[in-house]
C-alpha cells in the first residue's frame, strides 16, 4: 500500500472512527465529506436523524483538526441527484421499489471517492462500512460480512469488483459498534455518543411525500389516485397514488379482507395496483440482470444463501447463469416474496470460523418472472 | 502594580499546539480572503505584550488619555492612506459590520417603501442585508453586469426611481478582482440630481488599487466600508468612513451601548485592532505604489507562466482590475478538487468567497460571470499577497501544473 488514503467521513461514529484509526496506524490520510444534499435549498430541518446537515460535518472536521490531517467537503450534489435522487423518484413513478443506498454506493459514493483519490494522489479509499475484505487461498480478494452481524452492510457492497476490493479499506469492519464508540469516547470525542442515522439519508418524512415534492421537477409526474385490483382484475378500492406503495407492502391499503392483503404488482401504465394474499406474493424464484460477482467469474450453477432485502435473514437458493448477463435464482425451500427493483445478494451458506460470511455478488431483481 | 508570573509561552502553545501548519513550503495566494500580517503589526503586538498599550480610551486617567491619543493617530493614518483626512471614521468589528452599518444606519433602519439599487456580485455582507431589507418592505433592483461582472453607469441610472434612497455598488470584487466604475456612477447620479445615499464596499480596493476614498467622496459617495485584515492588520477590526452630510443626523446605530465613536458604534474600542489597522495603513502609505506595481507584474507573470504551460485555461475579468487577483477556469477540472490538491502540496487558493458554507460550491459571483454552470465549477481564484515573491509564483506554477494533470487524469472517462 502506498502513501495516501482518502477516507469518506459522514460525521457519523463509524467513519470518524475509521479515519482516526487509519491516522493512528500511521497512514497519510485525507478526510473527505460528501455534501450530497443541501438542506437549506430543500427546506429540510437539520434534525440529527438524517445526514448532510452542517453540524454533521463539524464532527468530522473536529476529528480531522484534532488529529491533524487535512479535511475537505466536496460538493457531490449533481452526481447524487443524477445517480440517486432521480432514479429514486422515477422508480416510484414506475411502480418499482428503489434502494437508494445501493445506488449511492454503486454509482456515487465509491465512484466519486475513487476519482478524488486519483486526483489527490491517493492509492486507496476507506469508509466506515461494516464489512471485511480478505485475501483467499487462491489469491483473490473477497468481501465478507462484518464482525458485528447486526450492523453488517455487505448487502450494499455486492457490486464491488476485484479492482475495487484491492483499493478499498474498511477499518471498522472487524469491530463491534460498542467498541467503536468506546474508542472515540476514550479519546474524548463527543461524536462517540452520536445517534445513528436511520433510513434513507435524504428523506425527511416518508418516501411517498418526498417523491410527490420532487416529481414535479423529475421526468414524468405524480399520477393521482387509481384502482386497487384483485388478481382477477376486480376493483377492491382506491389507492392514493402509486408512489406511496411498494411491492410486498401490507399496511396502508385501506382494504378489509379476512386475510392480510399485500401489494403484488404496481402498473404505472394503467395506474393500478394489484393486491393478493401472501401466497400470491411469493415466488419460486426470480431473475436478475447484470449480476456482479466479486470474484470476477460468473458461476454456472451453485448453491447460495440469498438476501432479498437489507434486513432479510437470507434463504438458500440455486443460482444458474442464463447467459446474456442474466442469472436465475430458485429457492430451495419455501417460496419467498420478491420485489422487482430491489437487490438480491448472494452469500456463501457456510459461515467462516469467526462467524463472518463471504459475499459472492448480487444483482437487481428483474420484473421478468421466473417460470 | 503586582504582576503574576505566568508562562505566556505555555498558554499560547496550549492554544496553538495542535494546529500547526504541515511541514514543507507554504505558498499563500489567498490574500483576498485574508492578508499576511504586516511587519509593523507584528512589532505593535510585541510592544503591546510589553505593556505599551493604553487602557480604555473612554477613561479619564492617563491610561485612557494615552489610548485615546493612539486611537486618534490610527484613525488619521487610515484616512490619510485613503486620501480623505477630513472624512469621519468609525471603528467597527470588521468589514461586515461596516457594510451592515452603511446599509442600515443611514436609512435609520427603515426599509418599507424604499427602493435600493445594487449589483448581483456584492459580498454576502451586503447581499444578506439587502435580502433582509426586502423582507421588511424594500424593493431591490440589481444592475446588469457584463461578462466580466462589471456594472455600468448608464444601467445603474436607468434603474433610478423616485423612491430610490440607496445605491450600493462595491468598489472592487473579491472574487474576480474587477473594479467597478463607482466614481462614474456617483458622478452621473449626482448630476442627475439624485439626492439619496450612495455607499460602497471598499474592503478589497484598499491596498490593491490606487483608488482613493477621496475620489469616491468627491464624486458624491456618502460612505464606504473597509476591513483591517485585508491589508495585513489584525482581523476583528474594520471601519465605516463617511463624509459629513445631512443624512448622518438620522444614523441608526447597530451596536448600542456607550457613546463611543460619536454614538455611531457603542462598546469599548478594539484598541489593539485599531492600532494594528493604523500601523498597517502607515506602512502601506509608504509602500502602496511599489506594491501595486510589483503585484501586478507578478500576477501577469503568473498568468503568462500558467497559460504557456497548461492547456485550456480561461481567464476571467477585464481591466481595470485589482493588482493581485487572478480568476481562472481550468478545463476538465473541478475547482474544489484543485483547491484541495493545491492545499496538499502547500499552495493556498480558493474557489470563491471564503465566507461560503465550507463546501466547495460555485459562488453567486462566479455564477453571474460564467453562465455555463459546468464551467463555473472549474474556477479557482488566486490572490497574491503583499509579500508574495517571484520564487513563490514559480513554485506555485509547478504545483499547479502537476495537480491539474492529476485532476484531469482522474476525471478522464475510463
Amino acid at each position: 500500500m502506498s502513501d495516501k488514503i482518502v477516507v469518506a467521513m459522514s460525521g457519523g461514529v463509524d467513519s470518524c472512527a475509521a479515519a482516526l484509526m487509519l491516522h493512528e496506524q500511521g497512514h497519510d490520510i485525507v478526510g473527505v465529506s460528501m455534501q450530497v444534499w443541501d438542506y437549506r435549498k430543500n427546506g429540510g430541518s437539520s434534525s440529527r436523524a438524517t445526514c448532510c446537515a452542517p453540524s454533521d460535518f463539524d464532527d468530522a472536521r473536529t476529528i480531522a483538526d484534532e488529529a491533524g490531517f487535512p479535511y475537505y467537503v466536496f460538493d457531490f450534489e449533481d452526481s447524487f441527484r443524477e445517480g440517486v435522487i432521480t432514479p429514486f423518484v422515477n422508480s416510484y413513478l414506475q411502480g418499482l421499489t428503489p434502494n437508494p443506498c445501493l445506488d449511492c454506493n454503486r454509482k456515487v459514493k465509491f465512484k466519486e471517492l475513487r476519482q478524488r483519490a486519483k486526483a489527490l494522489g491517493a492509492s486507496h479509499v476507506a469508509t466506515g462500512h461494516y464489512a471485511q475484505i480478505r485475501e483467499c487461498a487462491d489469491g483473490k480478494l473477497a468481501l465478507f460480512t462484518s464482525k458485528d452481524s447486526a450492523k453488517d452492510q455487505s448487502y450494499f457492497l455486492y457490486a464491488m469488483t476485484q479492482s475495487d476490493l484491492a483499493s478499498t479499506l474498511f477499518p471498522v469492519g472487524h469491530l463491534e459498534k460498542p467498541a467503536i464508540r468506546q474508542y472515540l469516547d476514550d479519546k474524548g470525542f463527543s461524536v462517540a455518543s452520536k445517534a445513528e442515522s436511520q433510513d434513507i439519508c435524504f428523506v425527511g418524512s416518508t418516501a411517498g411525500a418526498f417523491v410527490e415534492k420532487l416529481a414535479t421537477s423529475a421526468e414524468g409526474s405524480v399520477q393521482g389516485t387509481g384502482d386497487i385490483l384483485d388478481g382477477s382484475g376486480d376493483k377492491l378500492g382506491e389507492h392514493r397514488g402509486i408512489h406511496h406503495y411498494t411491492v410486498g407492502q401490507r399496511k396502508g391499503l385501506g382494504l378489509s379482507n379476512p386475510n392480510p392483503l399485500y401489494v403484488l404488482n404496481i402498473d404505472a401504465g394503467s395506474n393500478a395496483i394489484t393486491v393478493g394474499e401472501k401466497g400470491n406474493l411469493e415466488k419460486a424464484g426470480f431473475i436478475i440482470n447484470d449480476a456482479n460477482w466479486t470474484s470476477g467469474e460468473i458461476p454456472s450453477e451453485m448453491r447460495a444463501l440469498v438476501k432479498l432485502r437489507y434486513r432479510h435473514a437470507g434463504v438458500p437458493c440455486i443460482l444458474t447463469d442464463l447467459g446474456d448477463g442474466r442469472t436465475q435464482a430458485v429457492f430451495c425451500d419455501d417460496w419467498s416474496a420478491v420485489s422487482p427493483g430491489q437487490a438480491a445478494v448472494f452469500y456463501k451458506e457456510q459461515e467462516e470460523d469467526d462467524g463472518s460470511r463471504q459475499i459472492f455478488g448480487g444483482g437487481i431483481i428483474s420484473k421478468e418472472e421466473y417460470v | 502594580m503586582l504582576y503574576e508570573l505566568i508562562d505566556i509561552s505555555l498558554v499560547i502553545s496550549t492554544l496553538l499546539d495542535k494546529h500547526e501548519m504541515p511541514q514543507g513550503r507554504h505558498i499563500y495566494l489567498d490574500a483576498n480572503a485574508s492578508a499576511t500580517m504586516r511587519q509593523s503589526v507584528g512589532a505593535l503586538l510585541q510592544r503591546s505584550a510589553n505593556g505599551a498599550l493604553g487602557a480604555n480610551p473612554s477613561s479619564v486617567h492617563a491610561g485612557g488619555r494615552k489610548a485615546r491619543a493612539d486611537l486618534r493617530k490610527a484613525r488619521e493614518a487610515i484616512l490619510n492612506l485613503l486620501g480623505a483626512p477630513t472624512a469621519n471614521l468609525v471603528f467597527t468589528s470588521g468589514g461586515t459590520e461596516a457594510c451592515n452599518m452603511m446599509l442600515t444606519g443611514f436609512l435609520g433602519a427603515r426599509f418599507d417603501g424604499v427602493h435600493i439599487i445594487s449589483s448581483p456580485v456584492e459580498h454576502a455582507a451586503v447581499n444578506e442585508v439587502l435580502l433582509k431589507a426586502e423582507k421588511h418592505g424594500a424593493e431591490i433592483s440589481y444592475a446588469a453586469i457584463d461578462d466580466s461582472g462589471r456594472v455600468n453607469a448608464d444601467n445603474v441610472f436607468s434603474l433610478l426611481q423616485d423612491t430610490t434612497q440607496l445605491v450600493c455598488i462595491m468598489t472592487a470584487n473579491n472574487e474576480t478582482g474587477v473594479i467597478q466604475p463607482v466614481v462614474e456612477i456617483a458622478k452621473m447620479l449626482r448630476e442627475k440630481s439624485y439626492k439619496g445615499l450612495i455607499v460602497s464596499d471598499f474592503t478589497q480596493a484598499i491596498g490593491k488599487s490606487d483608488i482613493q476614498a477621496s475620489d469616491l467622496f468627491e464624486a458624491g459617495v456618502d460612505a464606504i466600508a473597509v476591513s483591517g485584515h485585508k491589508v495585513g492588520a489584525l482581523s476583528g477590526i474594520g471601519a465605516l468612513i463617511y463624509q459629513s452630510s445631512e443624512t448622518c443626523r438620522l444614523f441608526d446605530a447597530l451596536i448600542l451601548g456607550g457613546p463611543q465613536e460619536k454614538g455611531f458604534r457603542g462598546g469599548t474600542e478594539n484598541l489593539l485592532g485599531a492600532l494594528s489597522f493604523g500601523a498597517a495603513a502607515t506602512e502601506l502609505q509608504e509602500k502602496l505604489e511599489e506594491e501595486l506595481i510589483s503585484r501586478k507584474y507578478l500576477r501577469e507573470f503568473f498568468w503568462q507562466q500558467l497559460s504557456s504551460s497548461i492547456s485550456d485555461l480561461k481567464r476571467y475579468g477585464s481591466e481595470p482590475l485589482l493588482s493581485n487577483t487572478l480568476l481562472i477556469g481550468f478545463s476538465a477540472c473541478n475547482g474544489g478538487d484543485l483547491v484541495a490538491a493545491f492545499d496538499l502540496s502547500g499552495l493556498a487558493s480558493s474557489t470563491g468567497s471564503a465566507c461560503s458554507s465550507g463546501k466547495q460550491g460555485v459562488s453567486e459571483t462566479v455564477k453571474a460571470i460564467e453562465p455555463d454552470a459546468a464551467l463555473g465549477k472549474e474556477v479557482v481564484r488566486f490572490s497574491l499577497d503583499w509579500c508574495t515573491t517571484k520564487a513563490d509564483i514559480e513554485a506555485a506554477v509547478e504545483i499547479i501544473k502537476n495537480c491539474v494533470y492529476s485532476v484531469r487524469e482522474s476525471r478522464a472517462v475510463a
